[in-house]
């Protein structure tokens, strides 16, 4: 609709992803006296109890625990929020939604982006972790960015598809919450897929979100190049989803308008 | 900049429900889980073919959900017509809702830049527009305060500078300039011209008919999604008045009772009171001075008006009162809408005063008319014309319309201001 180039539509694109994710940044903790400490927090909270159950009163006898469940927890929590923000990207913002000139496709894109900040923020300190906990970090760290980015499009696959339901079903948004909490105990987070019974294990495998979990601990703790053929499964999986969220998006975006 | 939109046979449907859907898992409990019925389907726009050419105006006017704001959304590119085609050429942009995207825990700067991406710019090419901006909205004092510290009149300030100052090639506006203090409301007039006058194809949706009179080179008269008339404003709007006031008749019940007006007369129902009667108008007053009931004022001396209405308890009217003869001209004409003023819901009844510092006719019988209309300005709920009468009256009897205070003074060519007044006169009414 805009006369511009290829580029400057592009150009475009990545300011409004920076410039929102930014207001979202700054606006969230604005009032707070430890800002975006607070990011971390959540996560550290959760890692104690989960350390402290998990060790002490039930005990898993997973080793390097801590950095173990704090890796789940991070990857989780990345894709937790994001969802959460995207599922109202067209319901909830009817002024964006009219605004001529405006990617609203760009929205999804700024909540996974926004979420994925918190998880950047606390990498430090889960390396610092593993490497309290003895674990010998290598070059296979270098793998870690190739996993993200391997995240980042399976989320936002997901984030253009909830928002996109929740157009014509606002129940998404209600059930979404719920699903995910469920979901967390149905992702190796806090557990093993090795205590899983066999019977129960394609289900556990069929998740992208074990092999996504499972190759950042092997990266960050164990020094292992990740499974590649099932990371290669998942950016399929995931690219596809992109792609077909991606048009259901803009699909529901138009109809948003049209229901009275 | 020159841009321009030409809209081809464009048709778009809506779908209707049943009811209001459901929109949480409470409501759907208690609905039950049947799934919505689809009740048919609203023609929103039909076969609708205009064109904005670059450096003119083209007026949209009809009542609300005639589809002036669908046939923008569609030109806007947020929409996309069922049938026929828009094409647009030039950067597009929109004076729609202001200050969207905006966080009001953010600066004015912060927030200039947000509000210009959103509109469609870069980065870089807000920050090229970032004084202009901010010199148009007047708030450079602000600027480094949080949104949230403006008052609204302060915000919609940021957000039209905004948005004024896109450059576009095509703009679009809807209703936004019934808003803010009339200084600023005058200055974004001027912009627009300006925008206009350097090329800019400019589409505008409103209620004042008296803006597209004397903004648009052209205007677009909808109905239910159909055109109407399409042709000059002049004309356009005066057909578009005379069908309102044919409509307020159609919508004026039958076997009204006469009823006795304060003034004495006597309100015969489509002689000299018109509307659907859903909010009735009483004891209206015409005080000069304030507290005292009068008919007949000295020209330049205050007048208030004042009266009461009821009726349904939800209606939100616009409020009107104007000064004319008895042949129909109209020597004052206000209402609430263009003068910004927020009426609240009826209720149980509520009752308006307008207090005019001088009243600087010249002598002769005028009328004062009242009126509650429809927001939309499609009807009128109660309408009171040339039933309270007022004379004015001056001594010295000037014929024309004013008489408004005067100092004259007749100089001598040569003596210059100092020594040379040969005559002076001074009246203050």
């Amino acid at each position: 609709m805009l006369s511009t180039s290829k580029f400057t539509r592009l150009l475009h694109w990545k300011d409004v992803i920076f410039l929102l994710v930014m207001r979202d940044f700054k606006a969230r903790y604005k009032h707070t006296r430890i800002g975006m400490v607070w990011s971390v927090a959540s996560p550290v909270l959760f890692l104690l109890i989960f350390y402290f159950l998990f060790t002490k009163v039930i005990n898993l006898q997973i080793p390097q625990y801590a950095t173990y469940v704090f890796v789940g927890i991070l990857a989780w929590n990345w894709m937790q929020t994001a969802l959460l923000q995207a599922v109202a990207t067209i319901s909830g913002n009817a002024g964006l939604v009219n605004q001529p000139g405006f990617p609203l496709a760009s929205l999804p894109v700024i909540a996974v982006a926004s979420a994925f900040l918190n998880f950047l923020i606390a990498l430090p300190l889960m390396l610092i972790l593993a490497w309290a906990e003895g674990s010998h970090l290598s070059t296979t760290l270098l793998c870690v960015p190739i996993v993200m980015m391997i995240q980042f499009v399976f989320i936002l696959g997901i984030a253009y598809i909830v928002a996109g339901l929740n157009v014509a079903f606002r129940d998404v948004e209600q059930a979404l919450p719920i699903l995910l909490q469920l979901g967390y105990y149905l992702t190796p987070v806090f557990f093993s897929v090795a205590a899983v019974p066999q019977r129960f294990l394609p289900v556990f495998q069929a998740n992208p979100m074990t092999t996504l979990i499972d190759a950042y601990r092997q990266v960050i703790m164990y020094g292992q190049w990740p499974a590649w053929p099932n990371l290669g499964a998942v950016l399929a999986v995931s690219a596809a989803l992109l792609l077909a969220g991606f048009f259901y998006f803009q699909h529901a975006r138009y109809r948003f308008l049209e229901e009275l | 900049m020159a841009g321009s939109v030409i809209v081809q046979q464009v048709s778009k449907r809506f779908t209707r429900y049943e009811r209001e859907r459901p929109h949480t898992m409470k409501e759907r409990m208690i609905q039950g889980f049947r799934p919505t019925r689809i009740l048919g389907h609203t023609l929103a726009l039909q076969d609708v073919t205009v064109e904005a050419k670059a450096g003119r105006m083209l007026g949209i006017v009809g009542q609300n959900g005639s589809g002036k704001s669908t046939l923008l959304r569609i030109v806007g590119g947020v929409m996309k017509p069922d049938v026929g085609s828009v094409t647009t050429t030039g950067r597009l942009s929109g004076l729609l809702e202001l200050n969207t995207g905006m966080h009001p825990e953010l600066t004015g700067r912060e927030n200039i830049l947000i509000g210009g991406v959103v509109a469609g710019l870069t980065r870089q090419q807000v920050l090229k527009r970032f004084d202009e901006i901010v010199a148009f909205s007047e708030l450079e004092k602000f600027i480094d305060s949080p949104v949230r510290t403006y008052s609204t009149g302060m915000k919609m300030r940021l957000g039209f500078a905004v948005a004024i100052n896109t450059e576009p090639d095509v703009l679009l506006i809807d209703e936004v300039l019934s808003v803010g203090d009339m200084a600023f409301q005058a200055k974004c007039l001027d912009r627009i011209r300006r925008v206009r006058d350097n090329g800019c194809a400019v589409i505008l949706i409103t209620h004042d008919l008296v803006q597209v009179e004397k903004l648009c080179q052209e205007a677009l008269w909808l109905d239910g999604g159909r055109v109407v008339a399409h042709g000059t404003p002049t004309v356009l709007v005066g057909q578009y008045r005379s069908e309102m006031a044919r409509k307020t008749r159609e919508v004026t019940p039958p076997d009204v009772p006469e009823a006795v007006a304060s003034s004495g007369r006597t309100l015969r129902i489509n002689e000299n009171r018109f509307g659907s009667l859903e909010l009735q108008i009483s004891e209206v007053r015409t005080e000069s001075p304030p507290g005292i009931n009068v008919e007949e004022i000295t020209s330049g001396a205050p007048l208030r008006v004042r009266f009461a209405y009821k009726g349904k308890s939800s209606l939100v009217p616009v409020i009107s009162i104007s000064i004319g003869r008895a042949d129909g001209t109209q020597l004052l004409d206000v209402n609430t809408r263009a003068d910004g003023v927020v009426v609240p819901q009826t209720g149980a009844g509520q009752t308006v005063q307008i207090d005019l510092d001088r009243i600087d006719l010249a002598p002769g019988d005028y009328f004062v008319n009242v009126g509650l209309f429809q927001p939309g300005w499609e009807h009128a709920y109660d309408y009171h014309w040339a039933a309270y009468p007022l004379r004015i009256i001056d001594e010295r009897h000037p014929p024309g319309a004013l008489s408004p205070p005067r100092k004259w003074a007749v100089y001598d060519n040569v003596g210059g201001v100092q020594d040379g007044v040969r005559a002076q006169s001074e009246r203050n009414g």
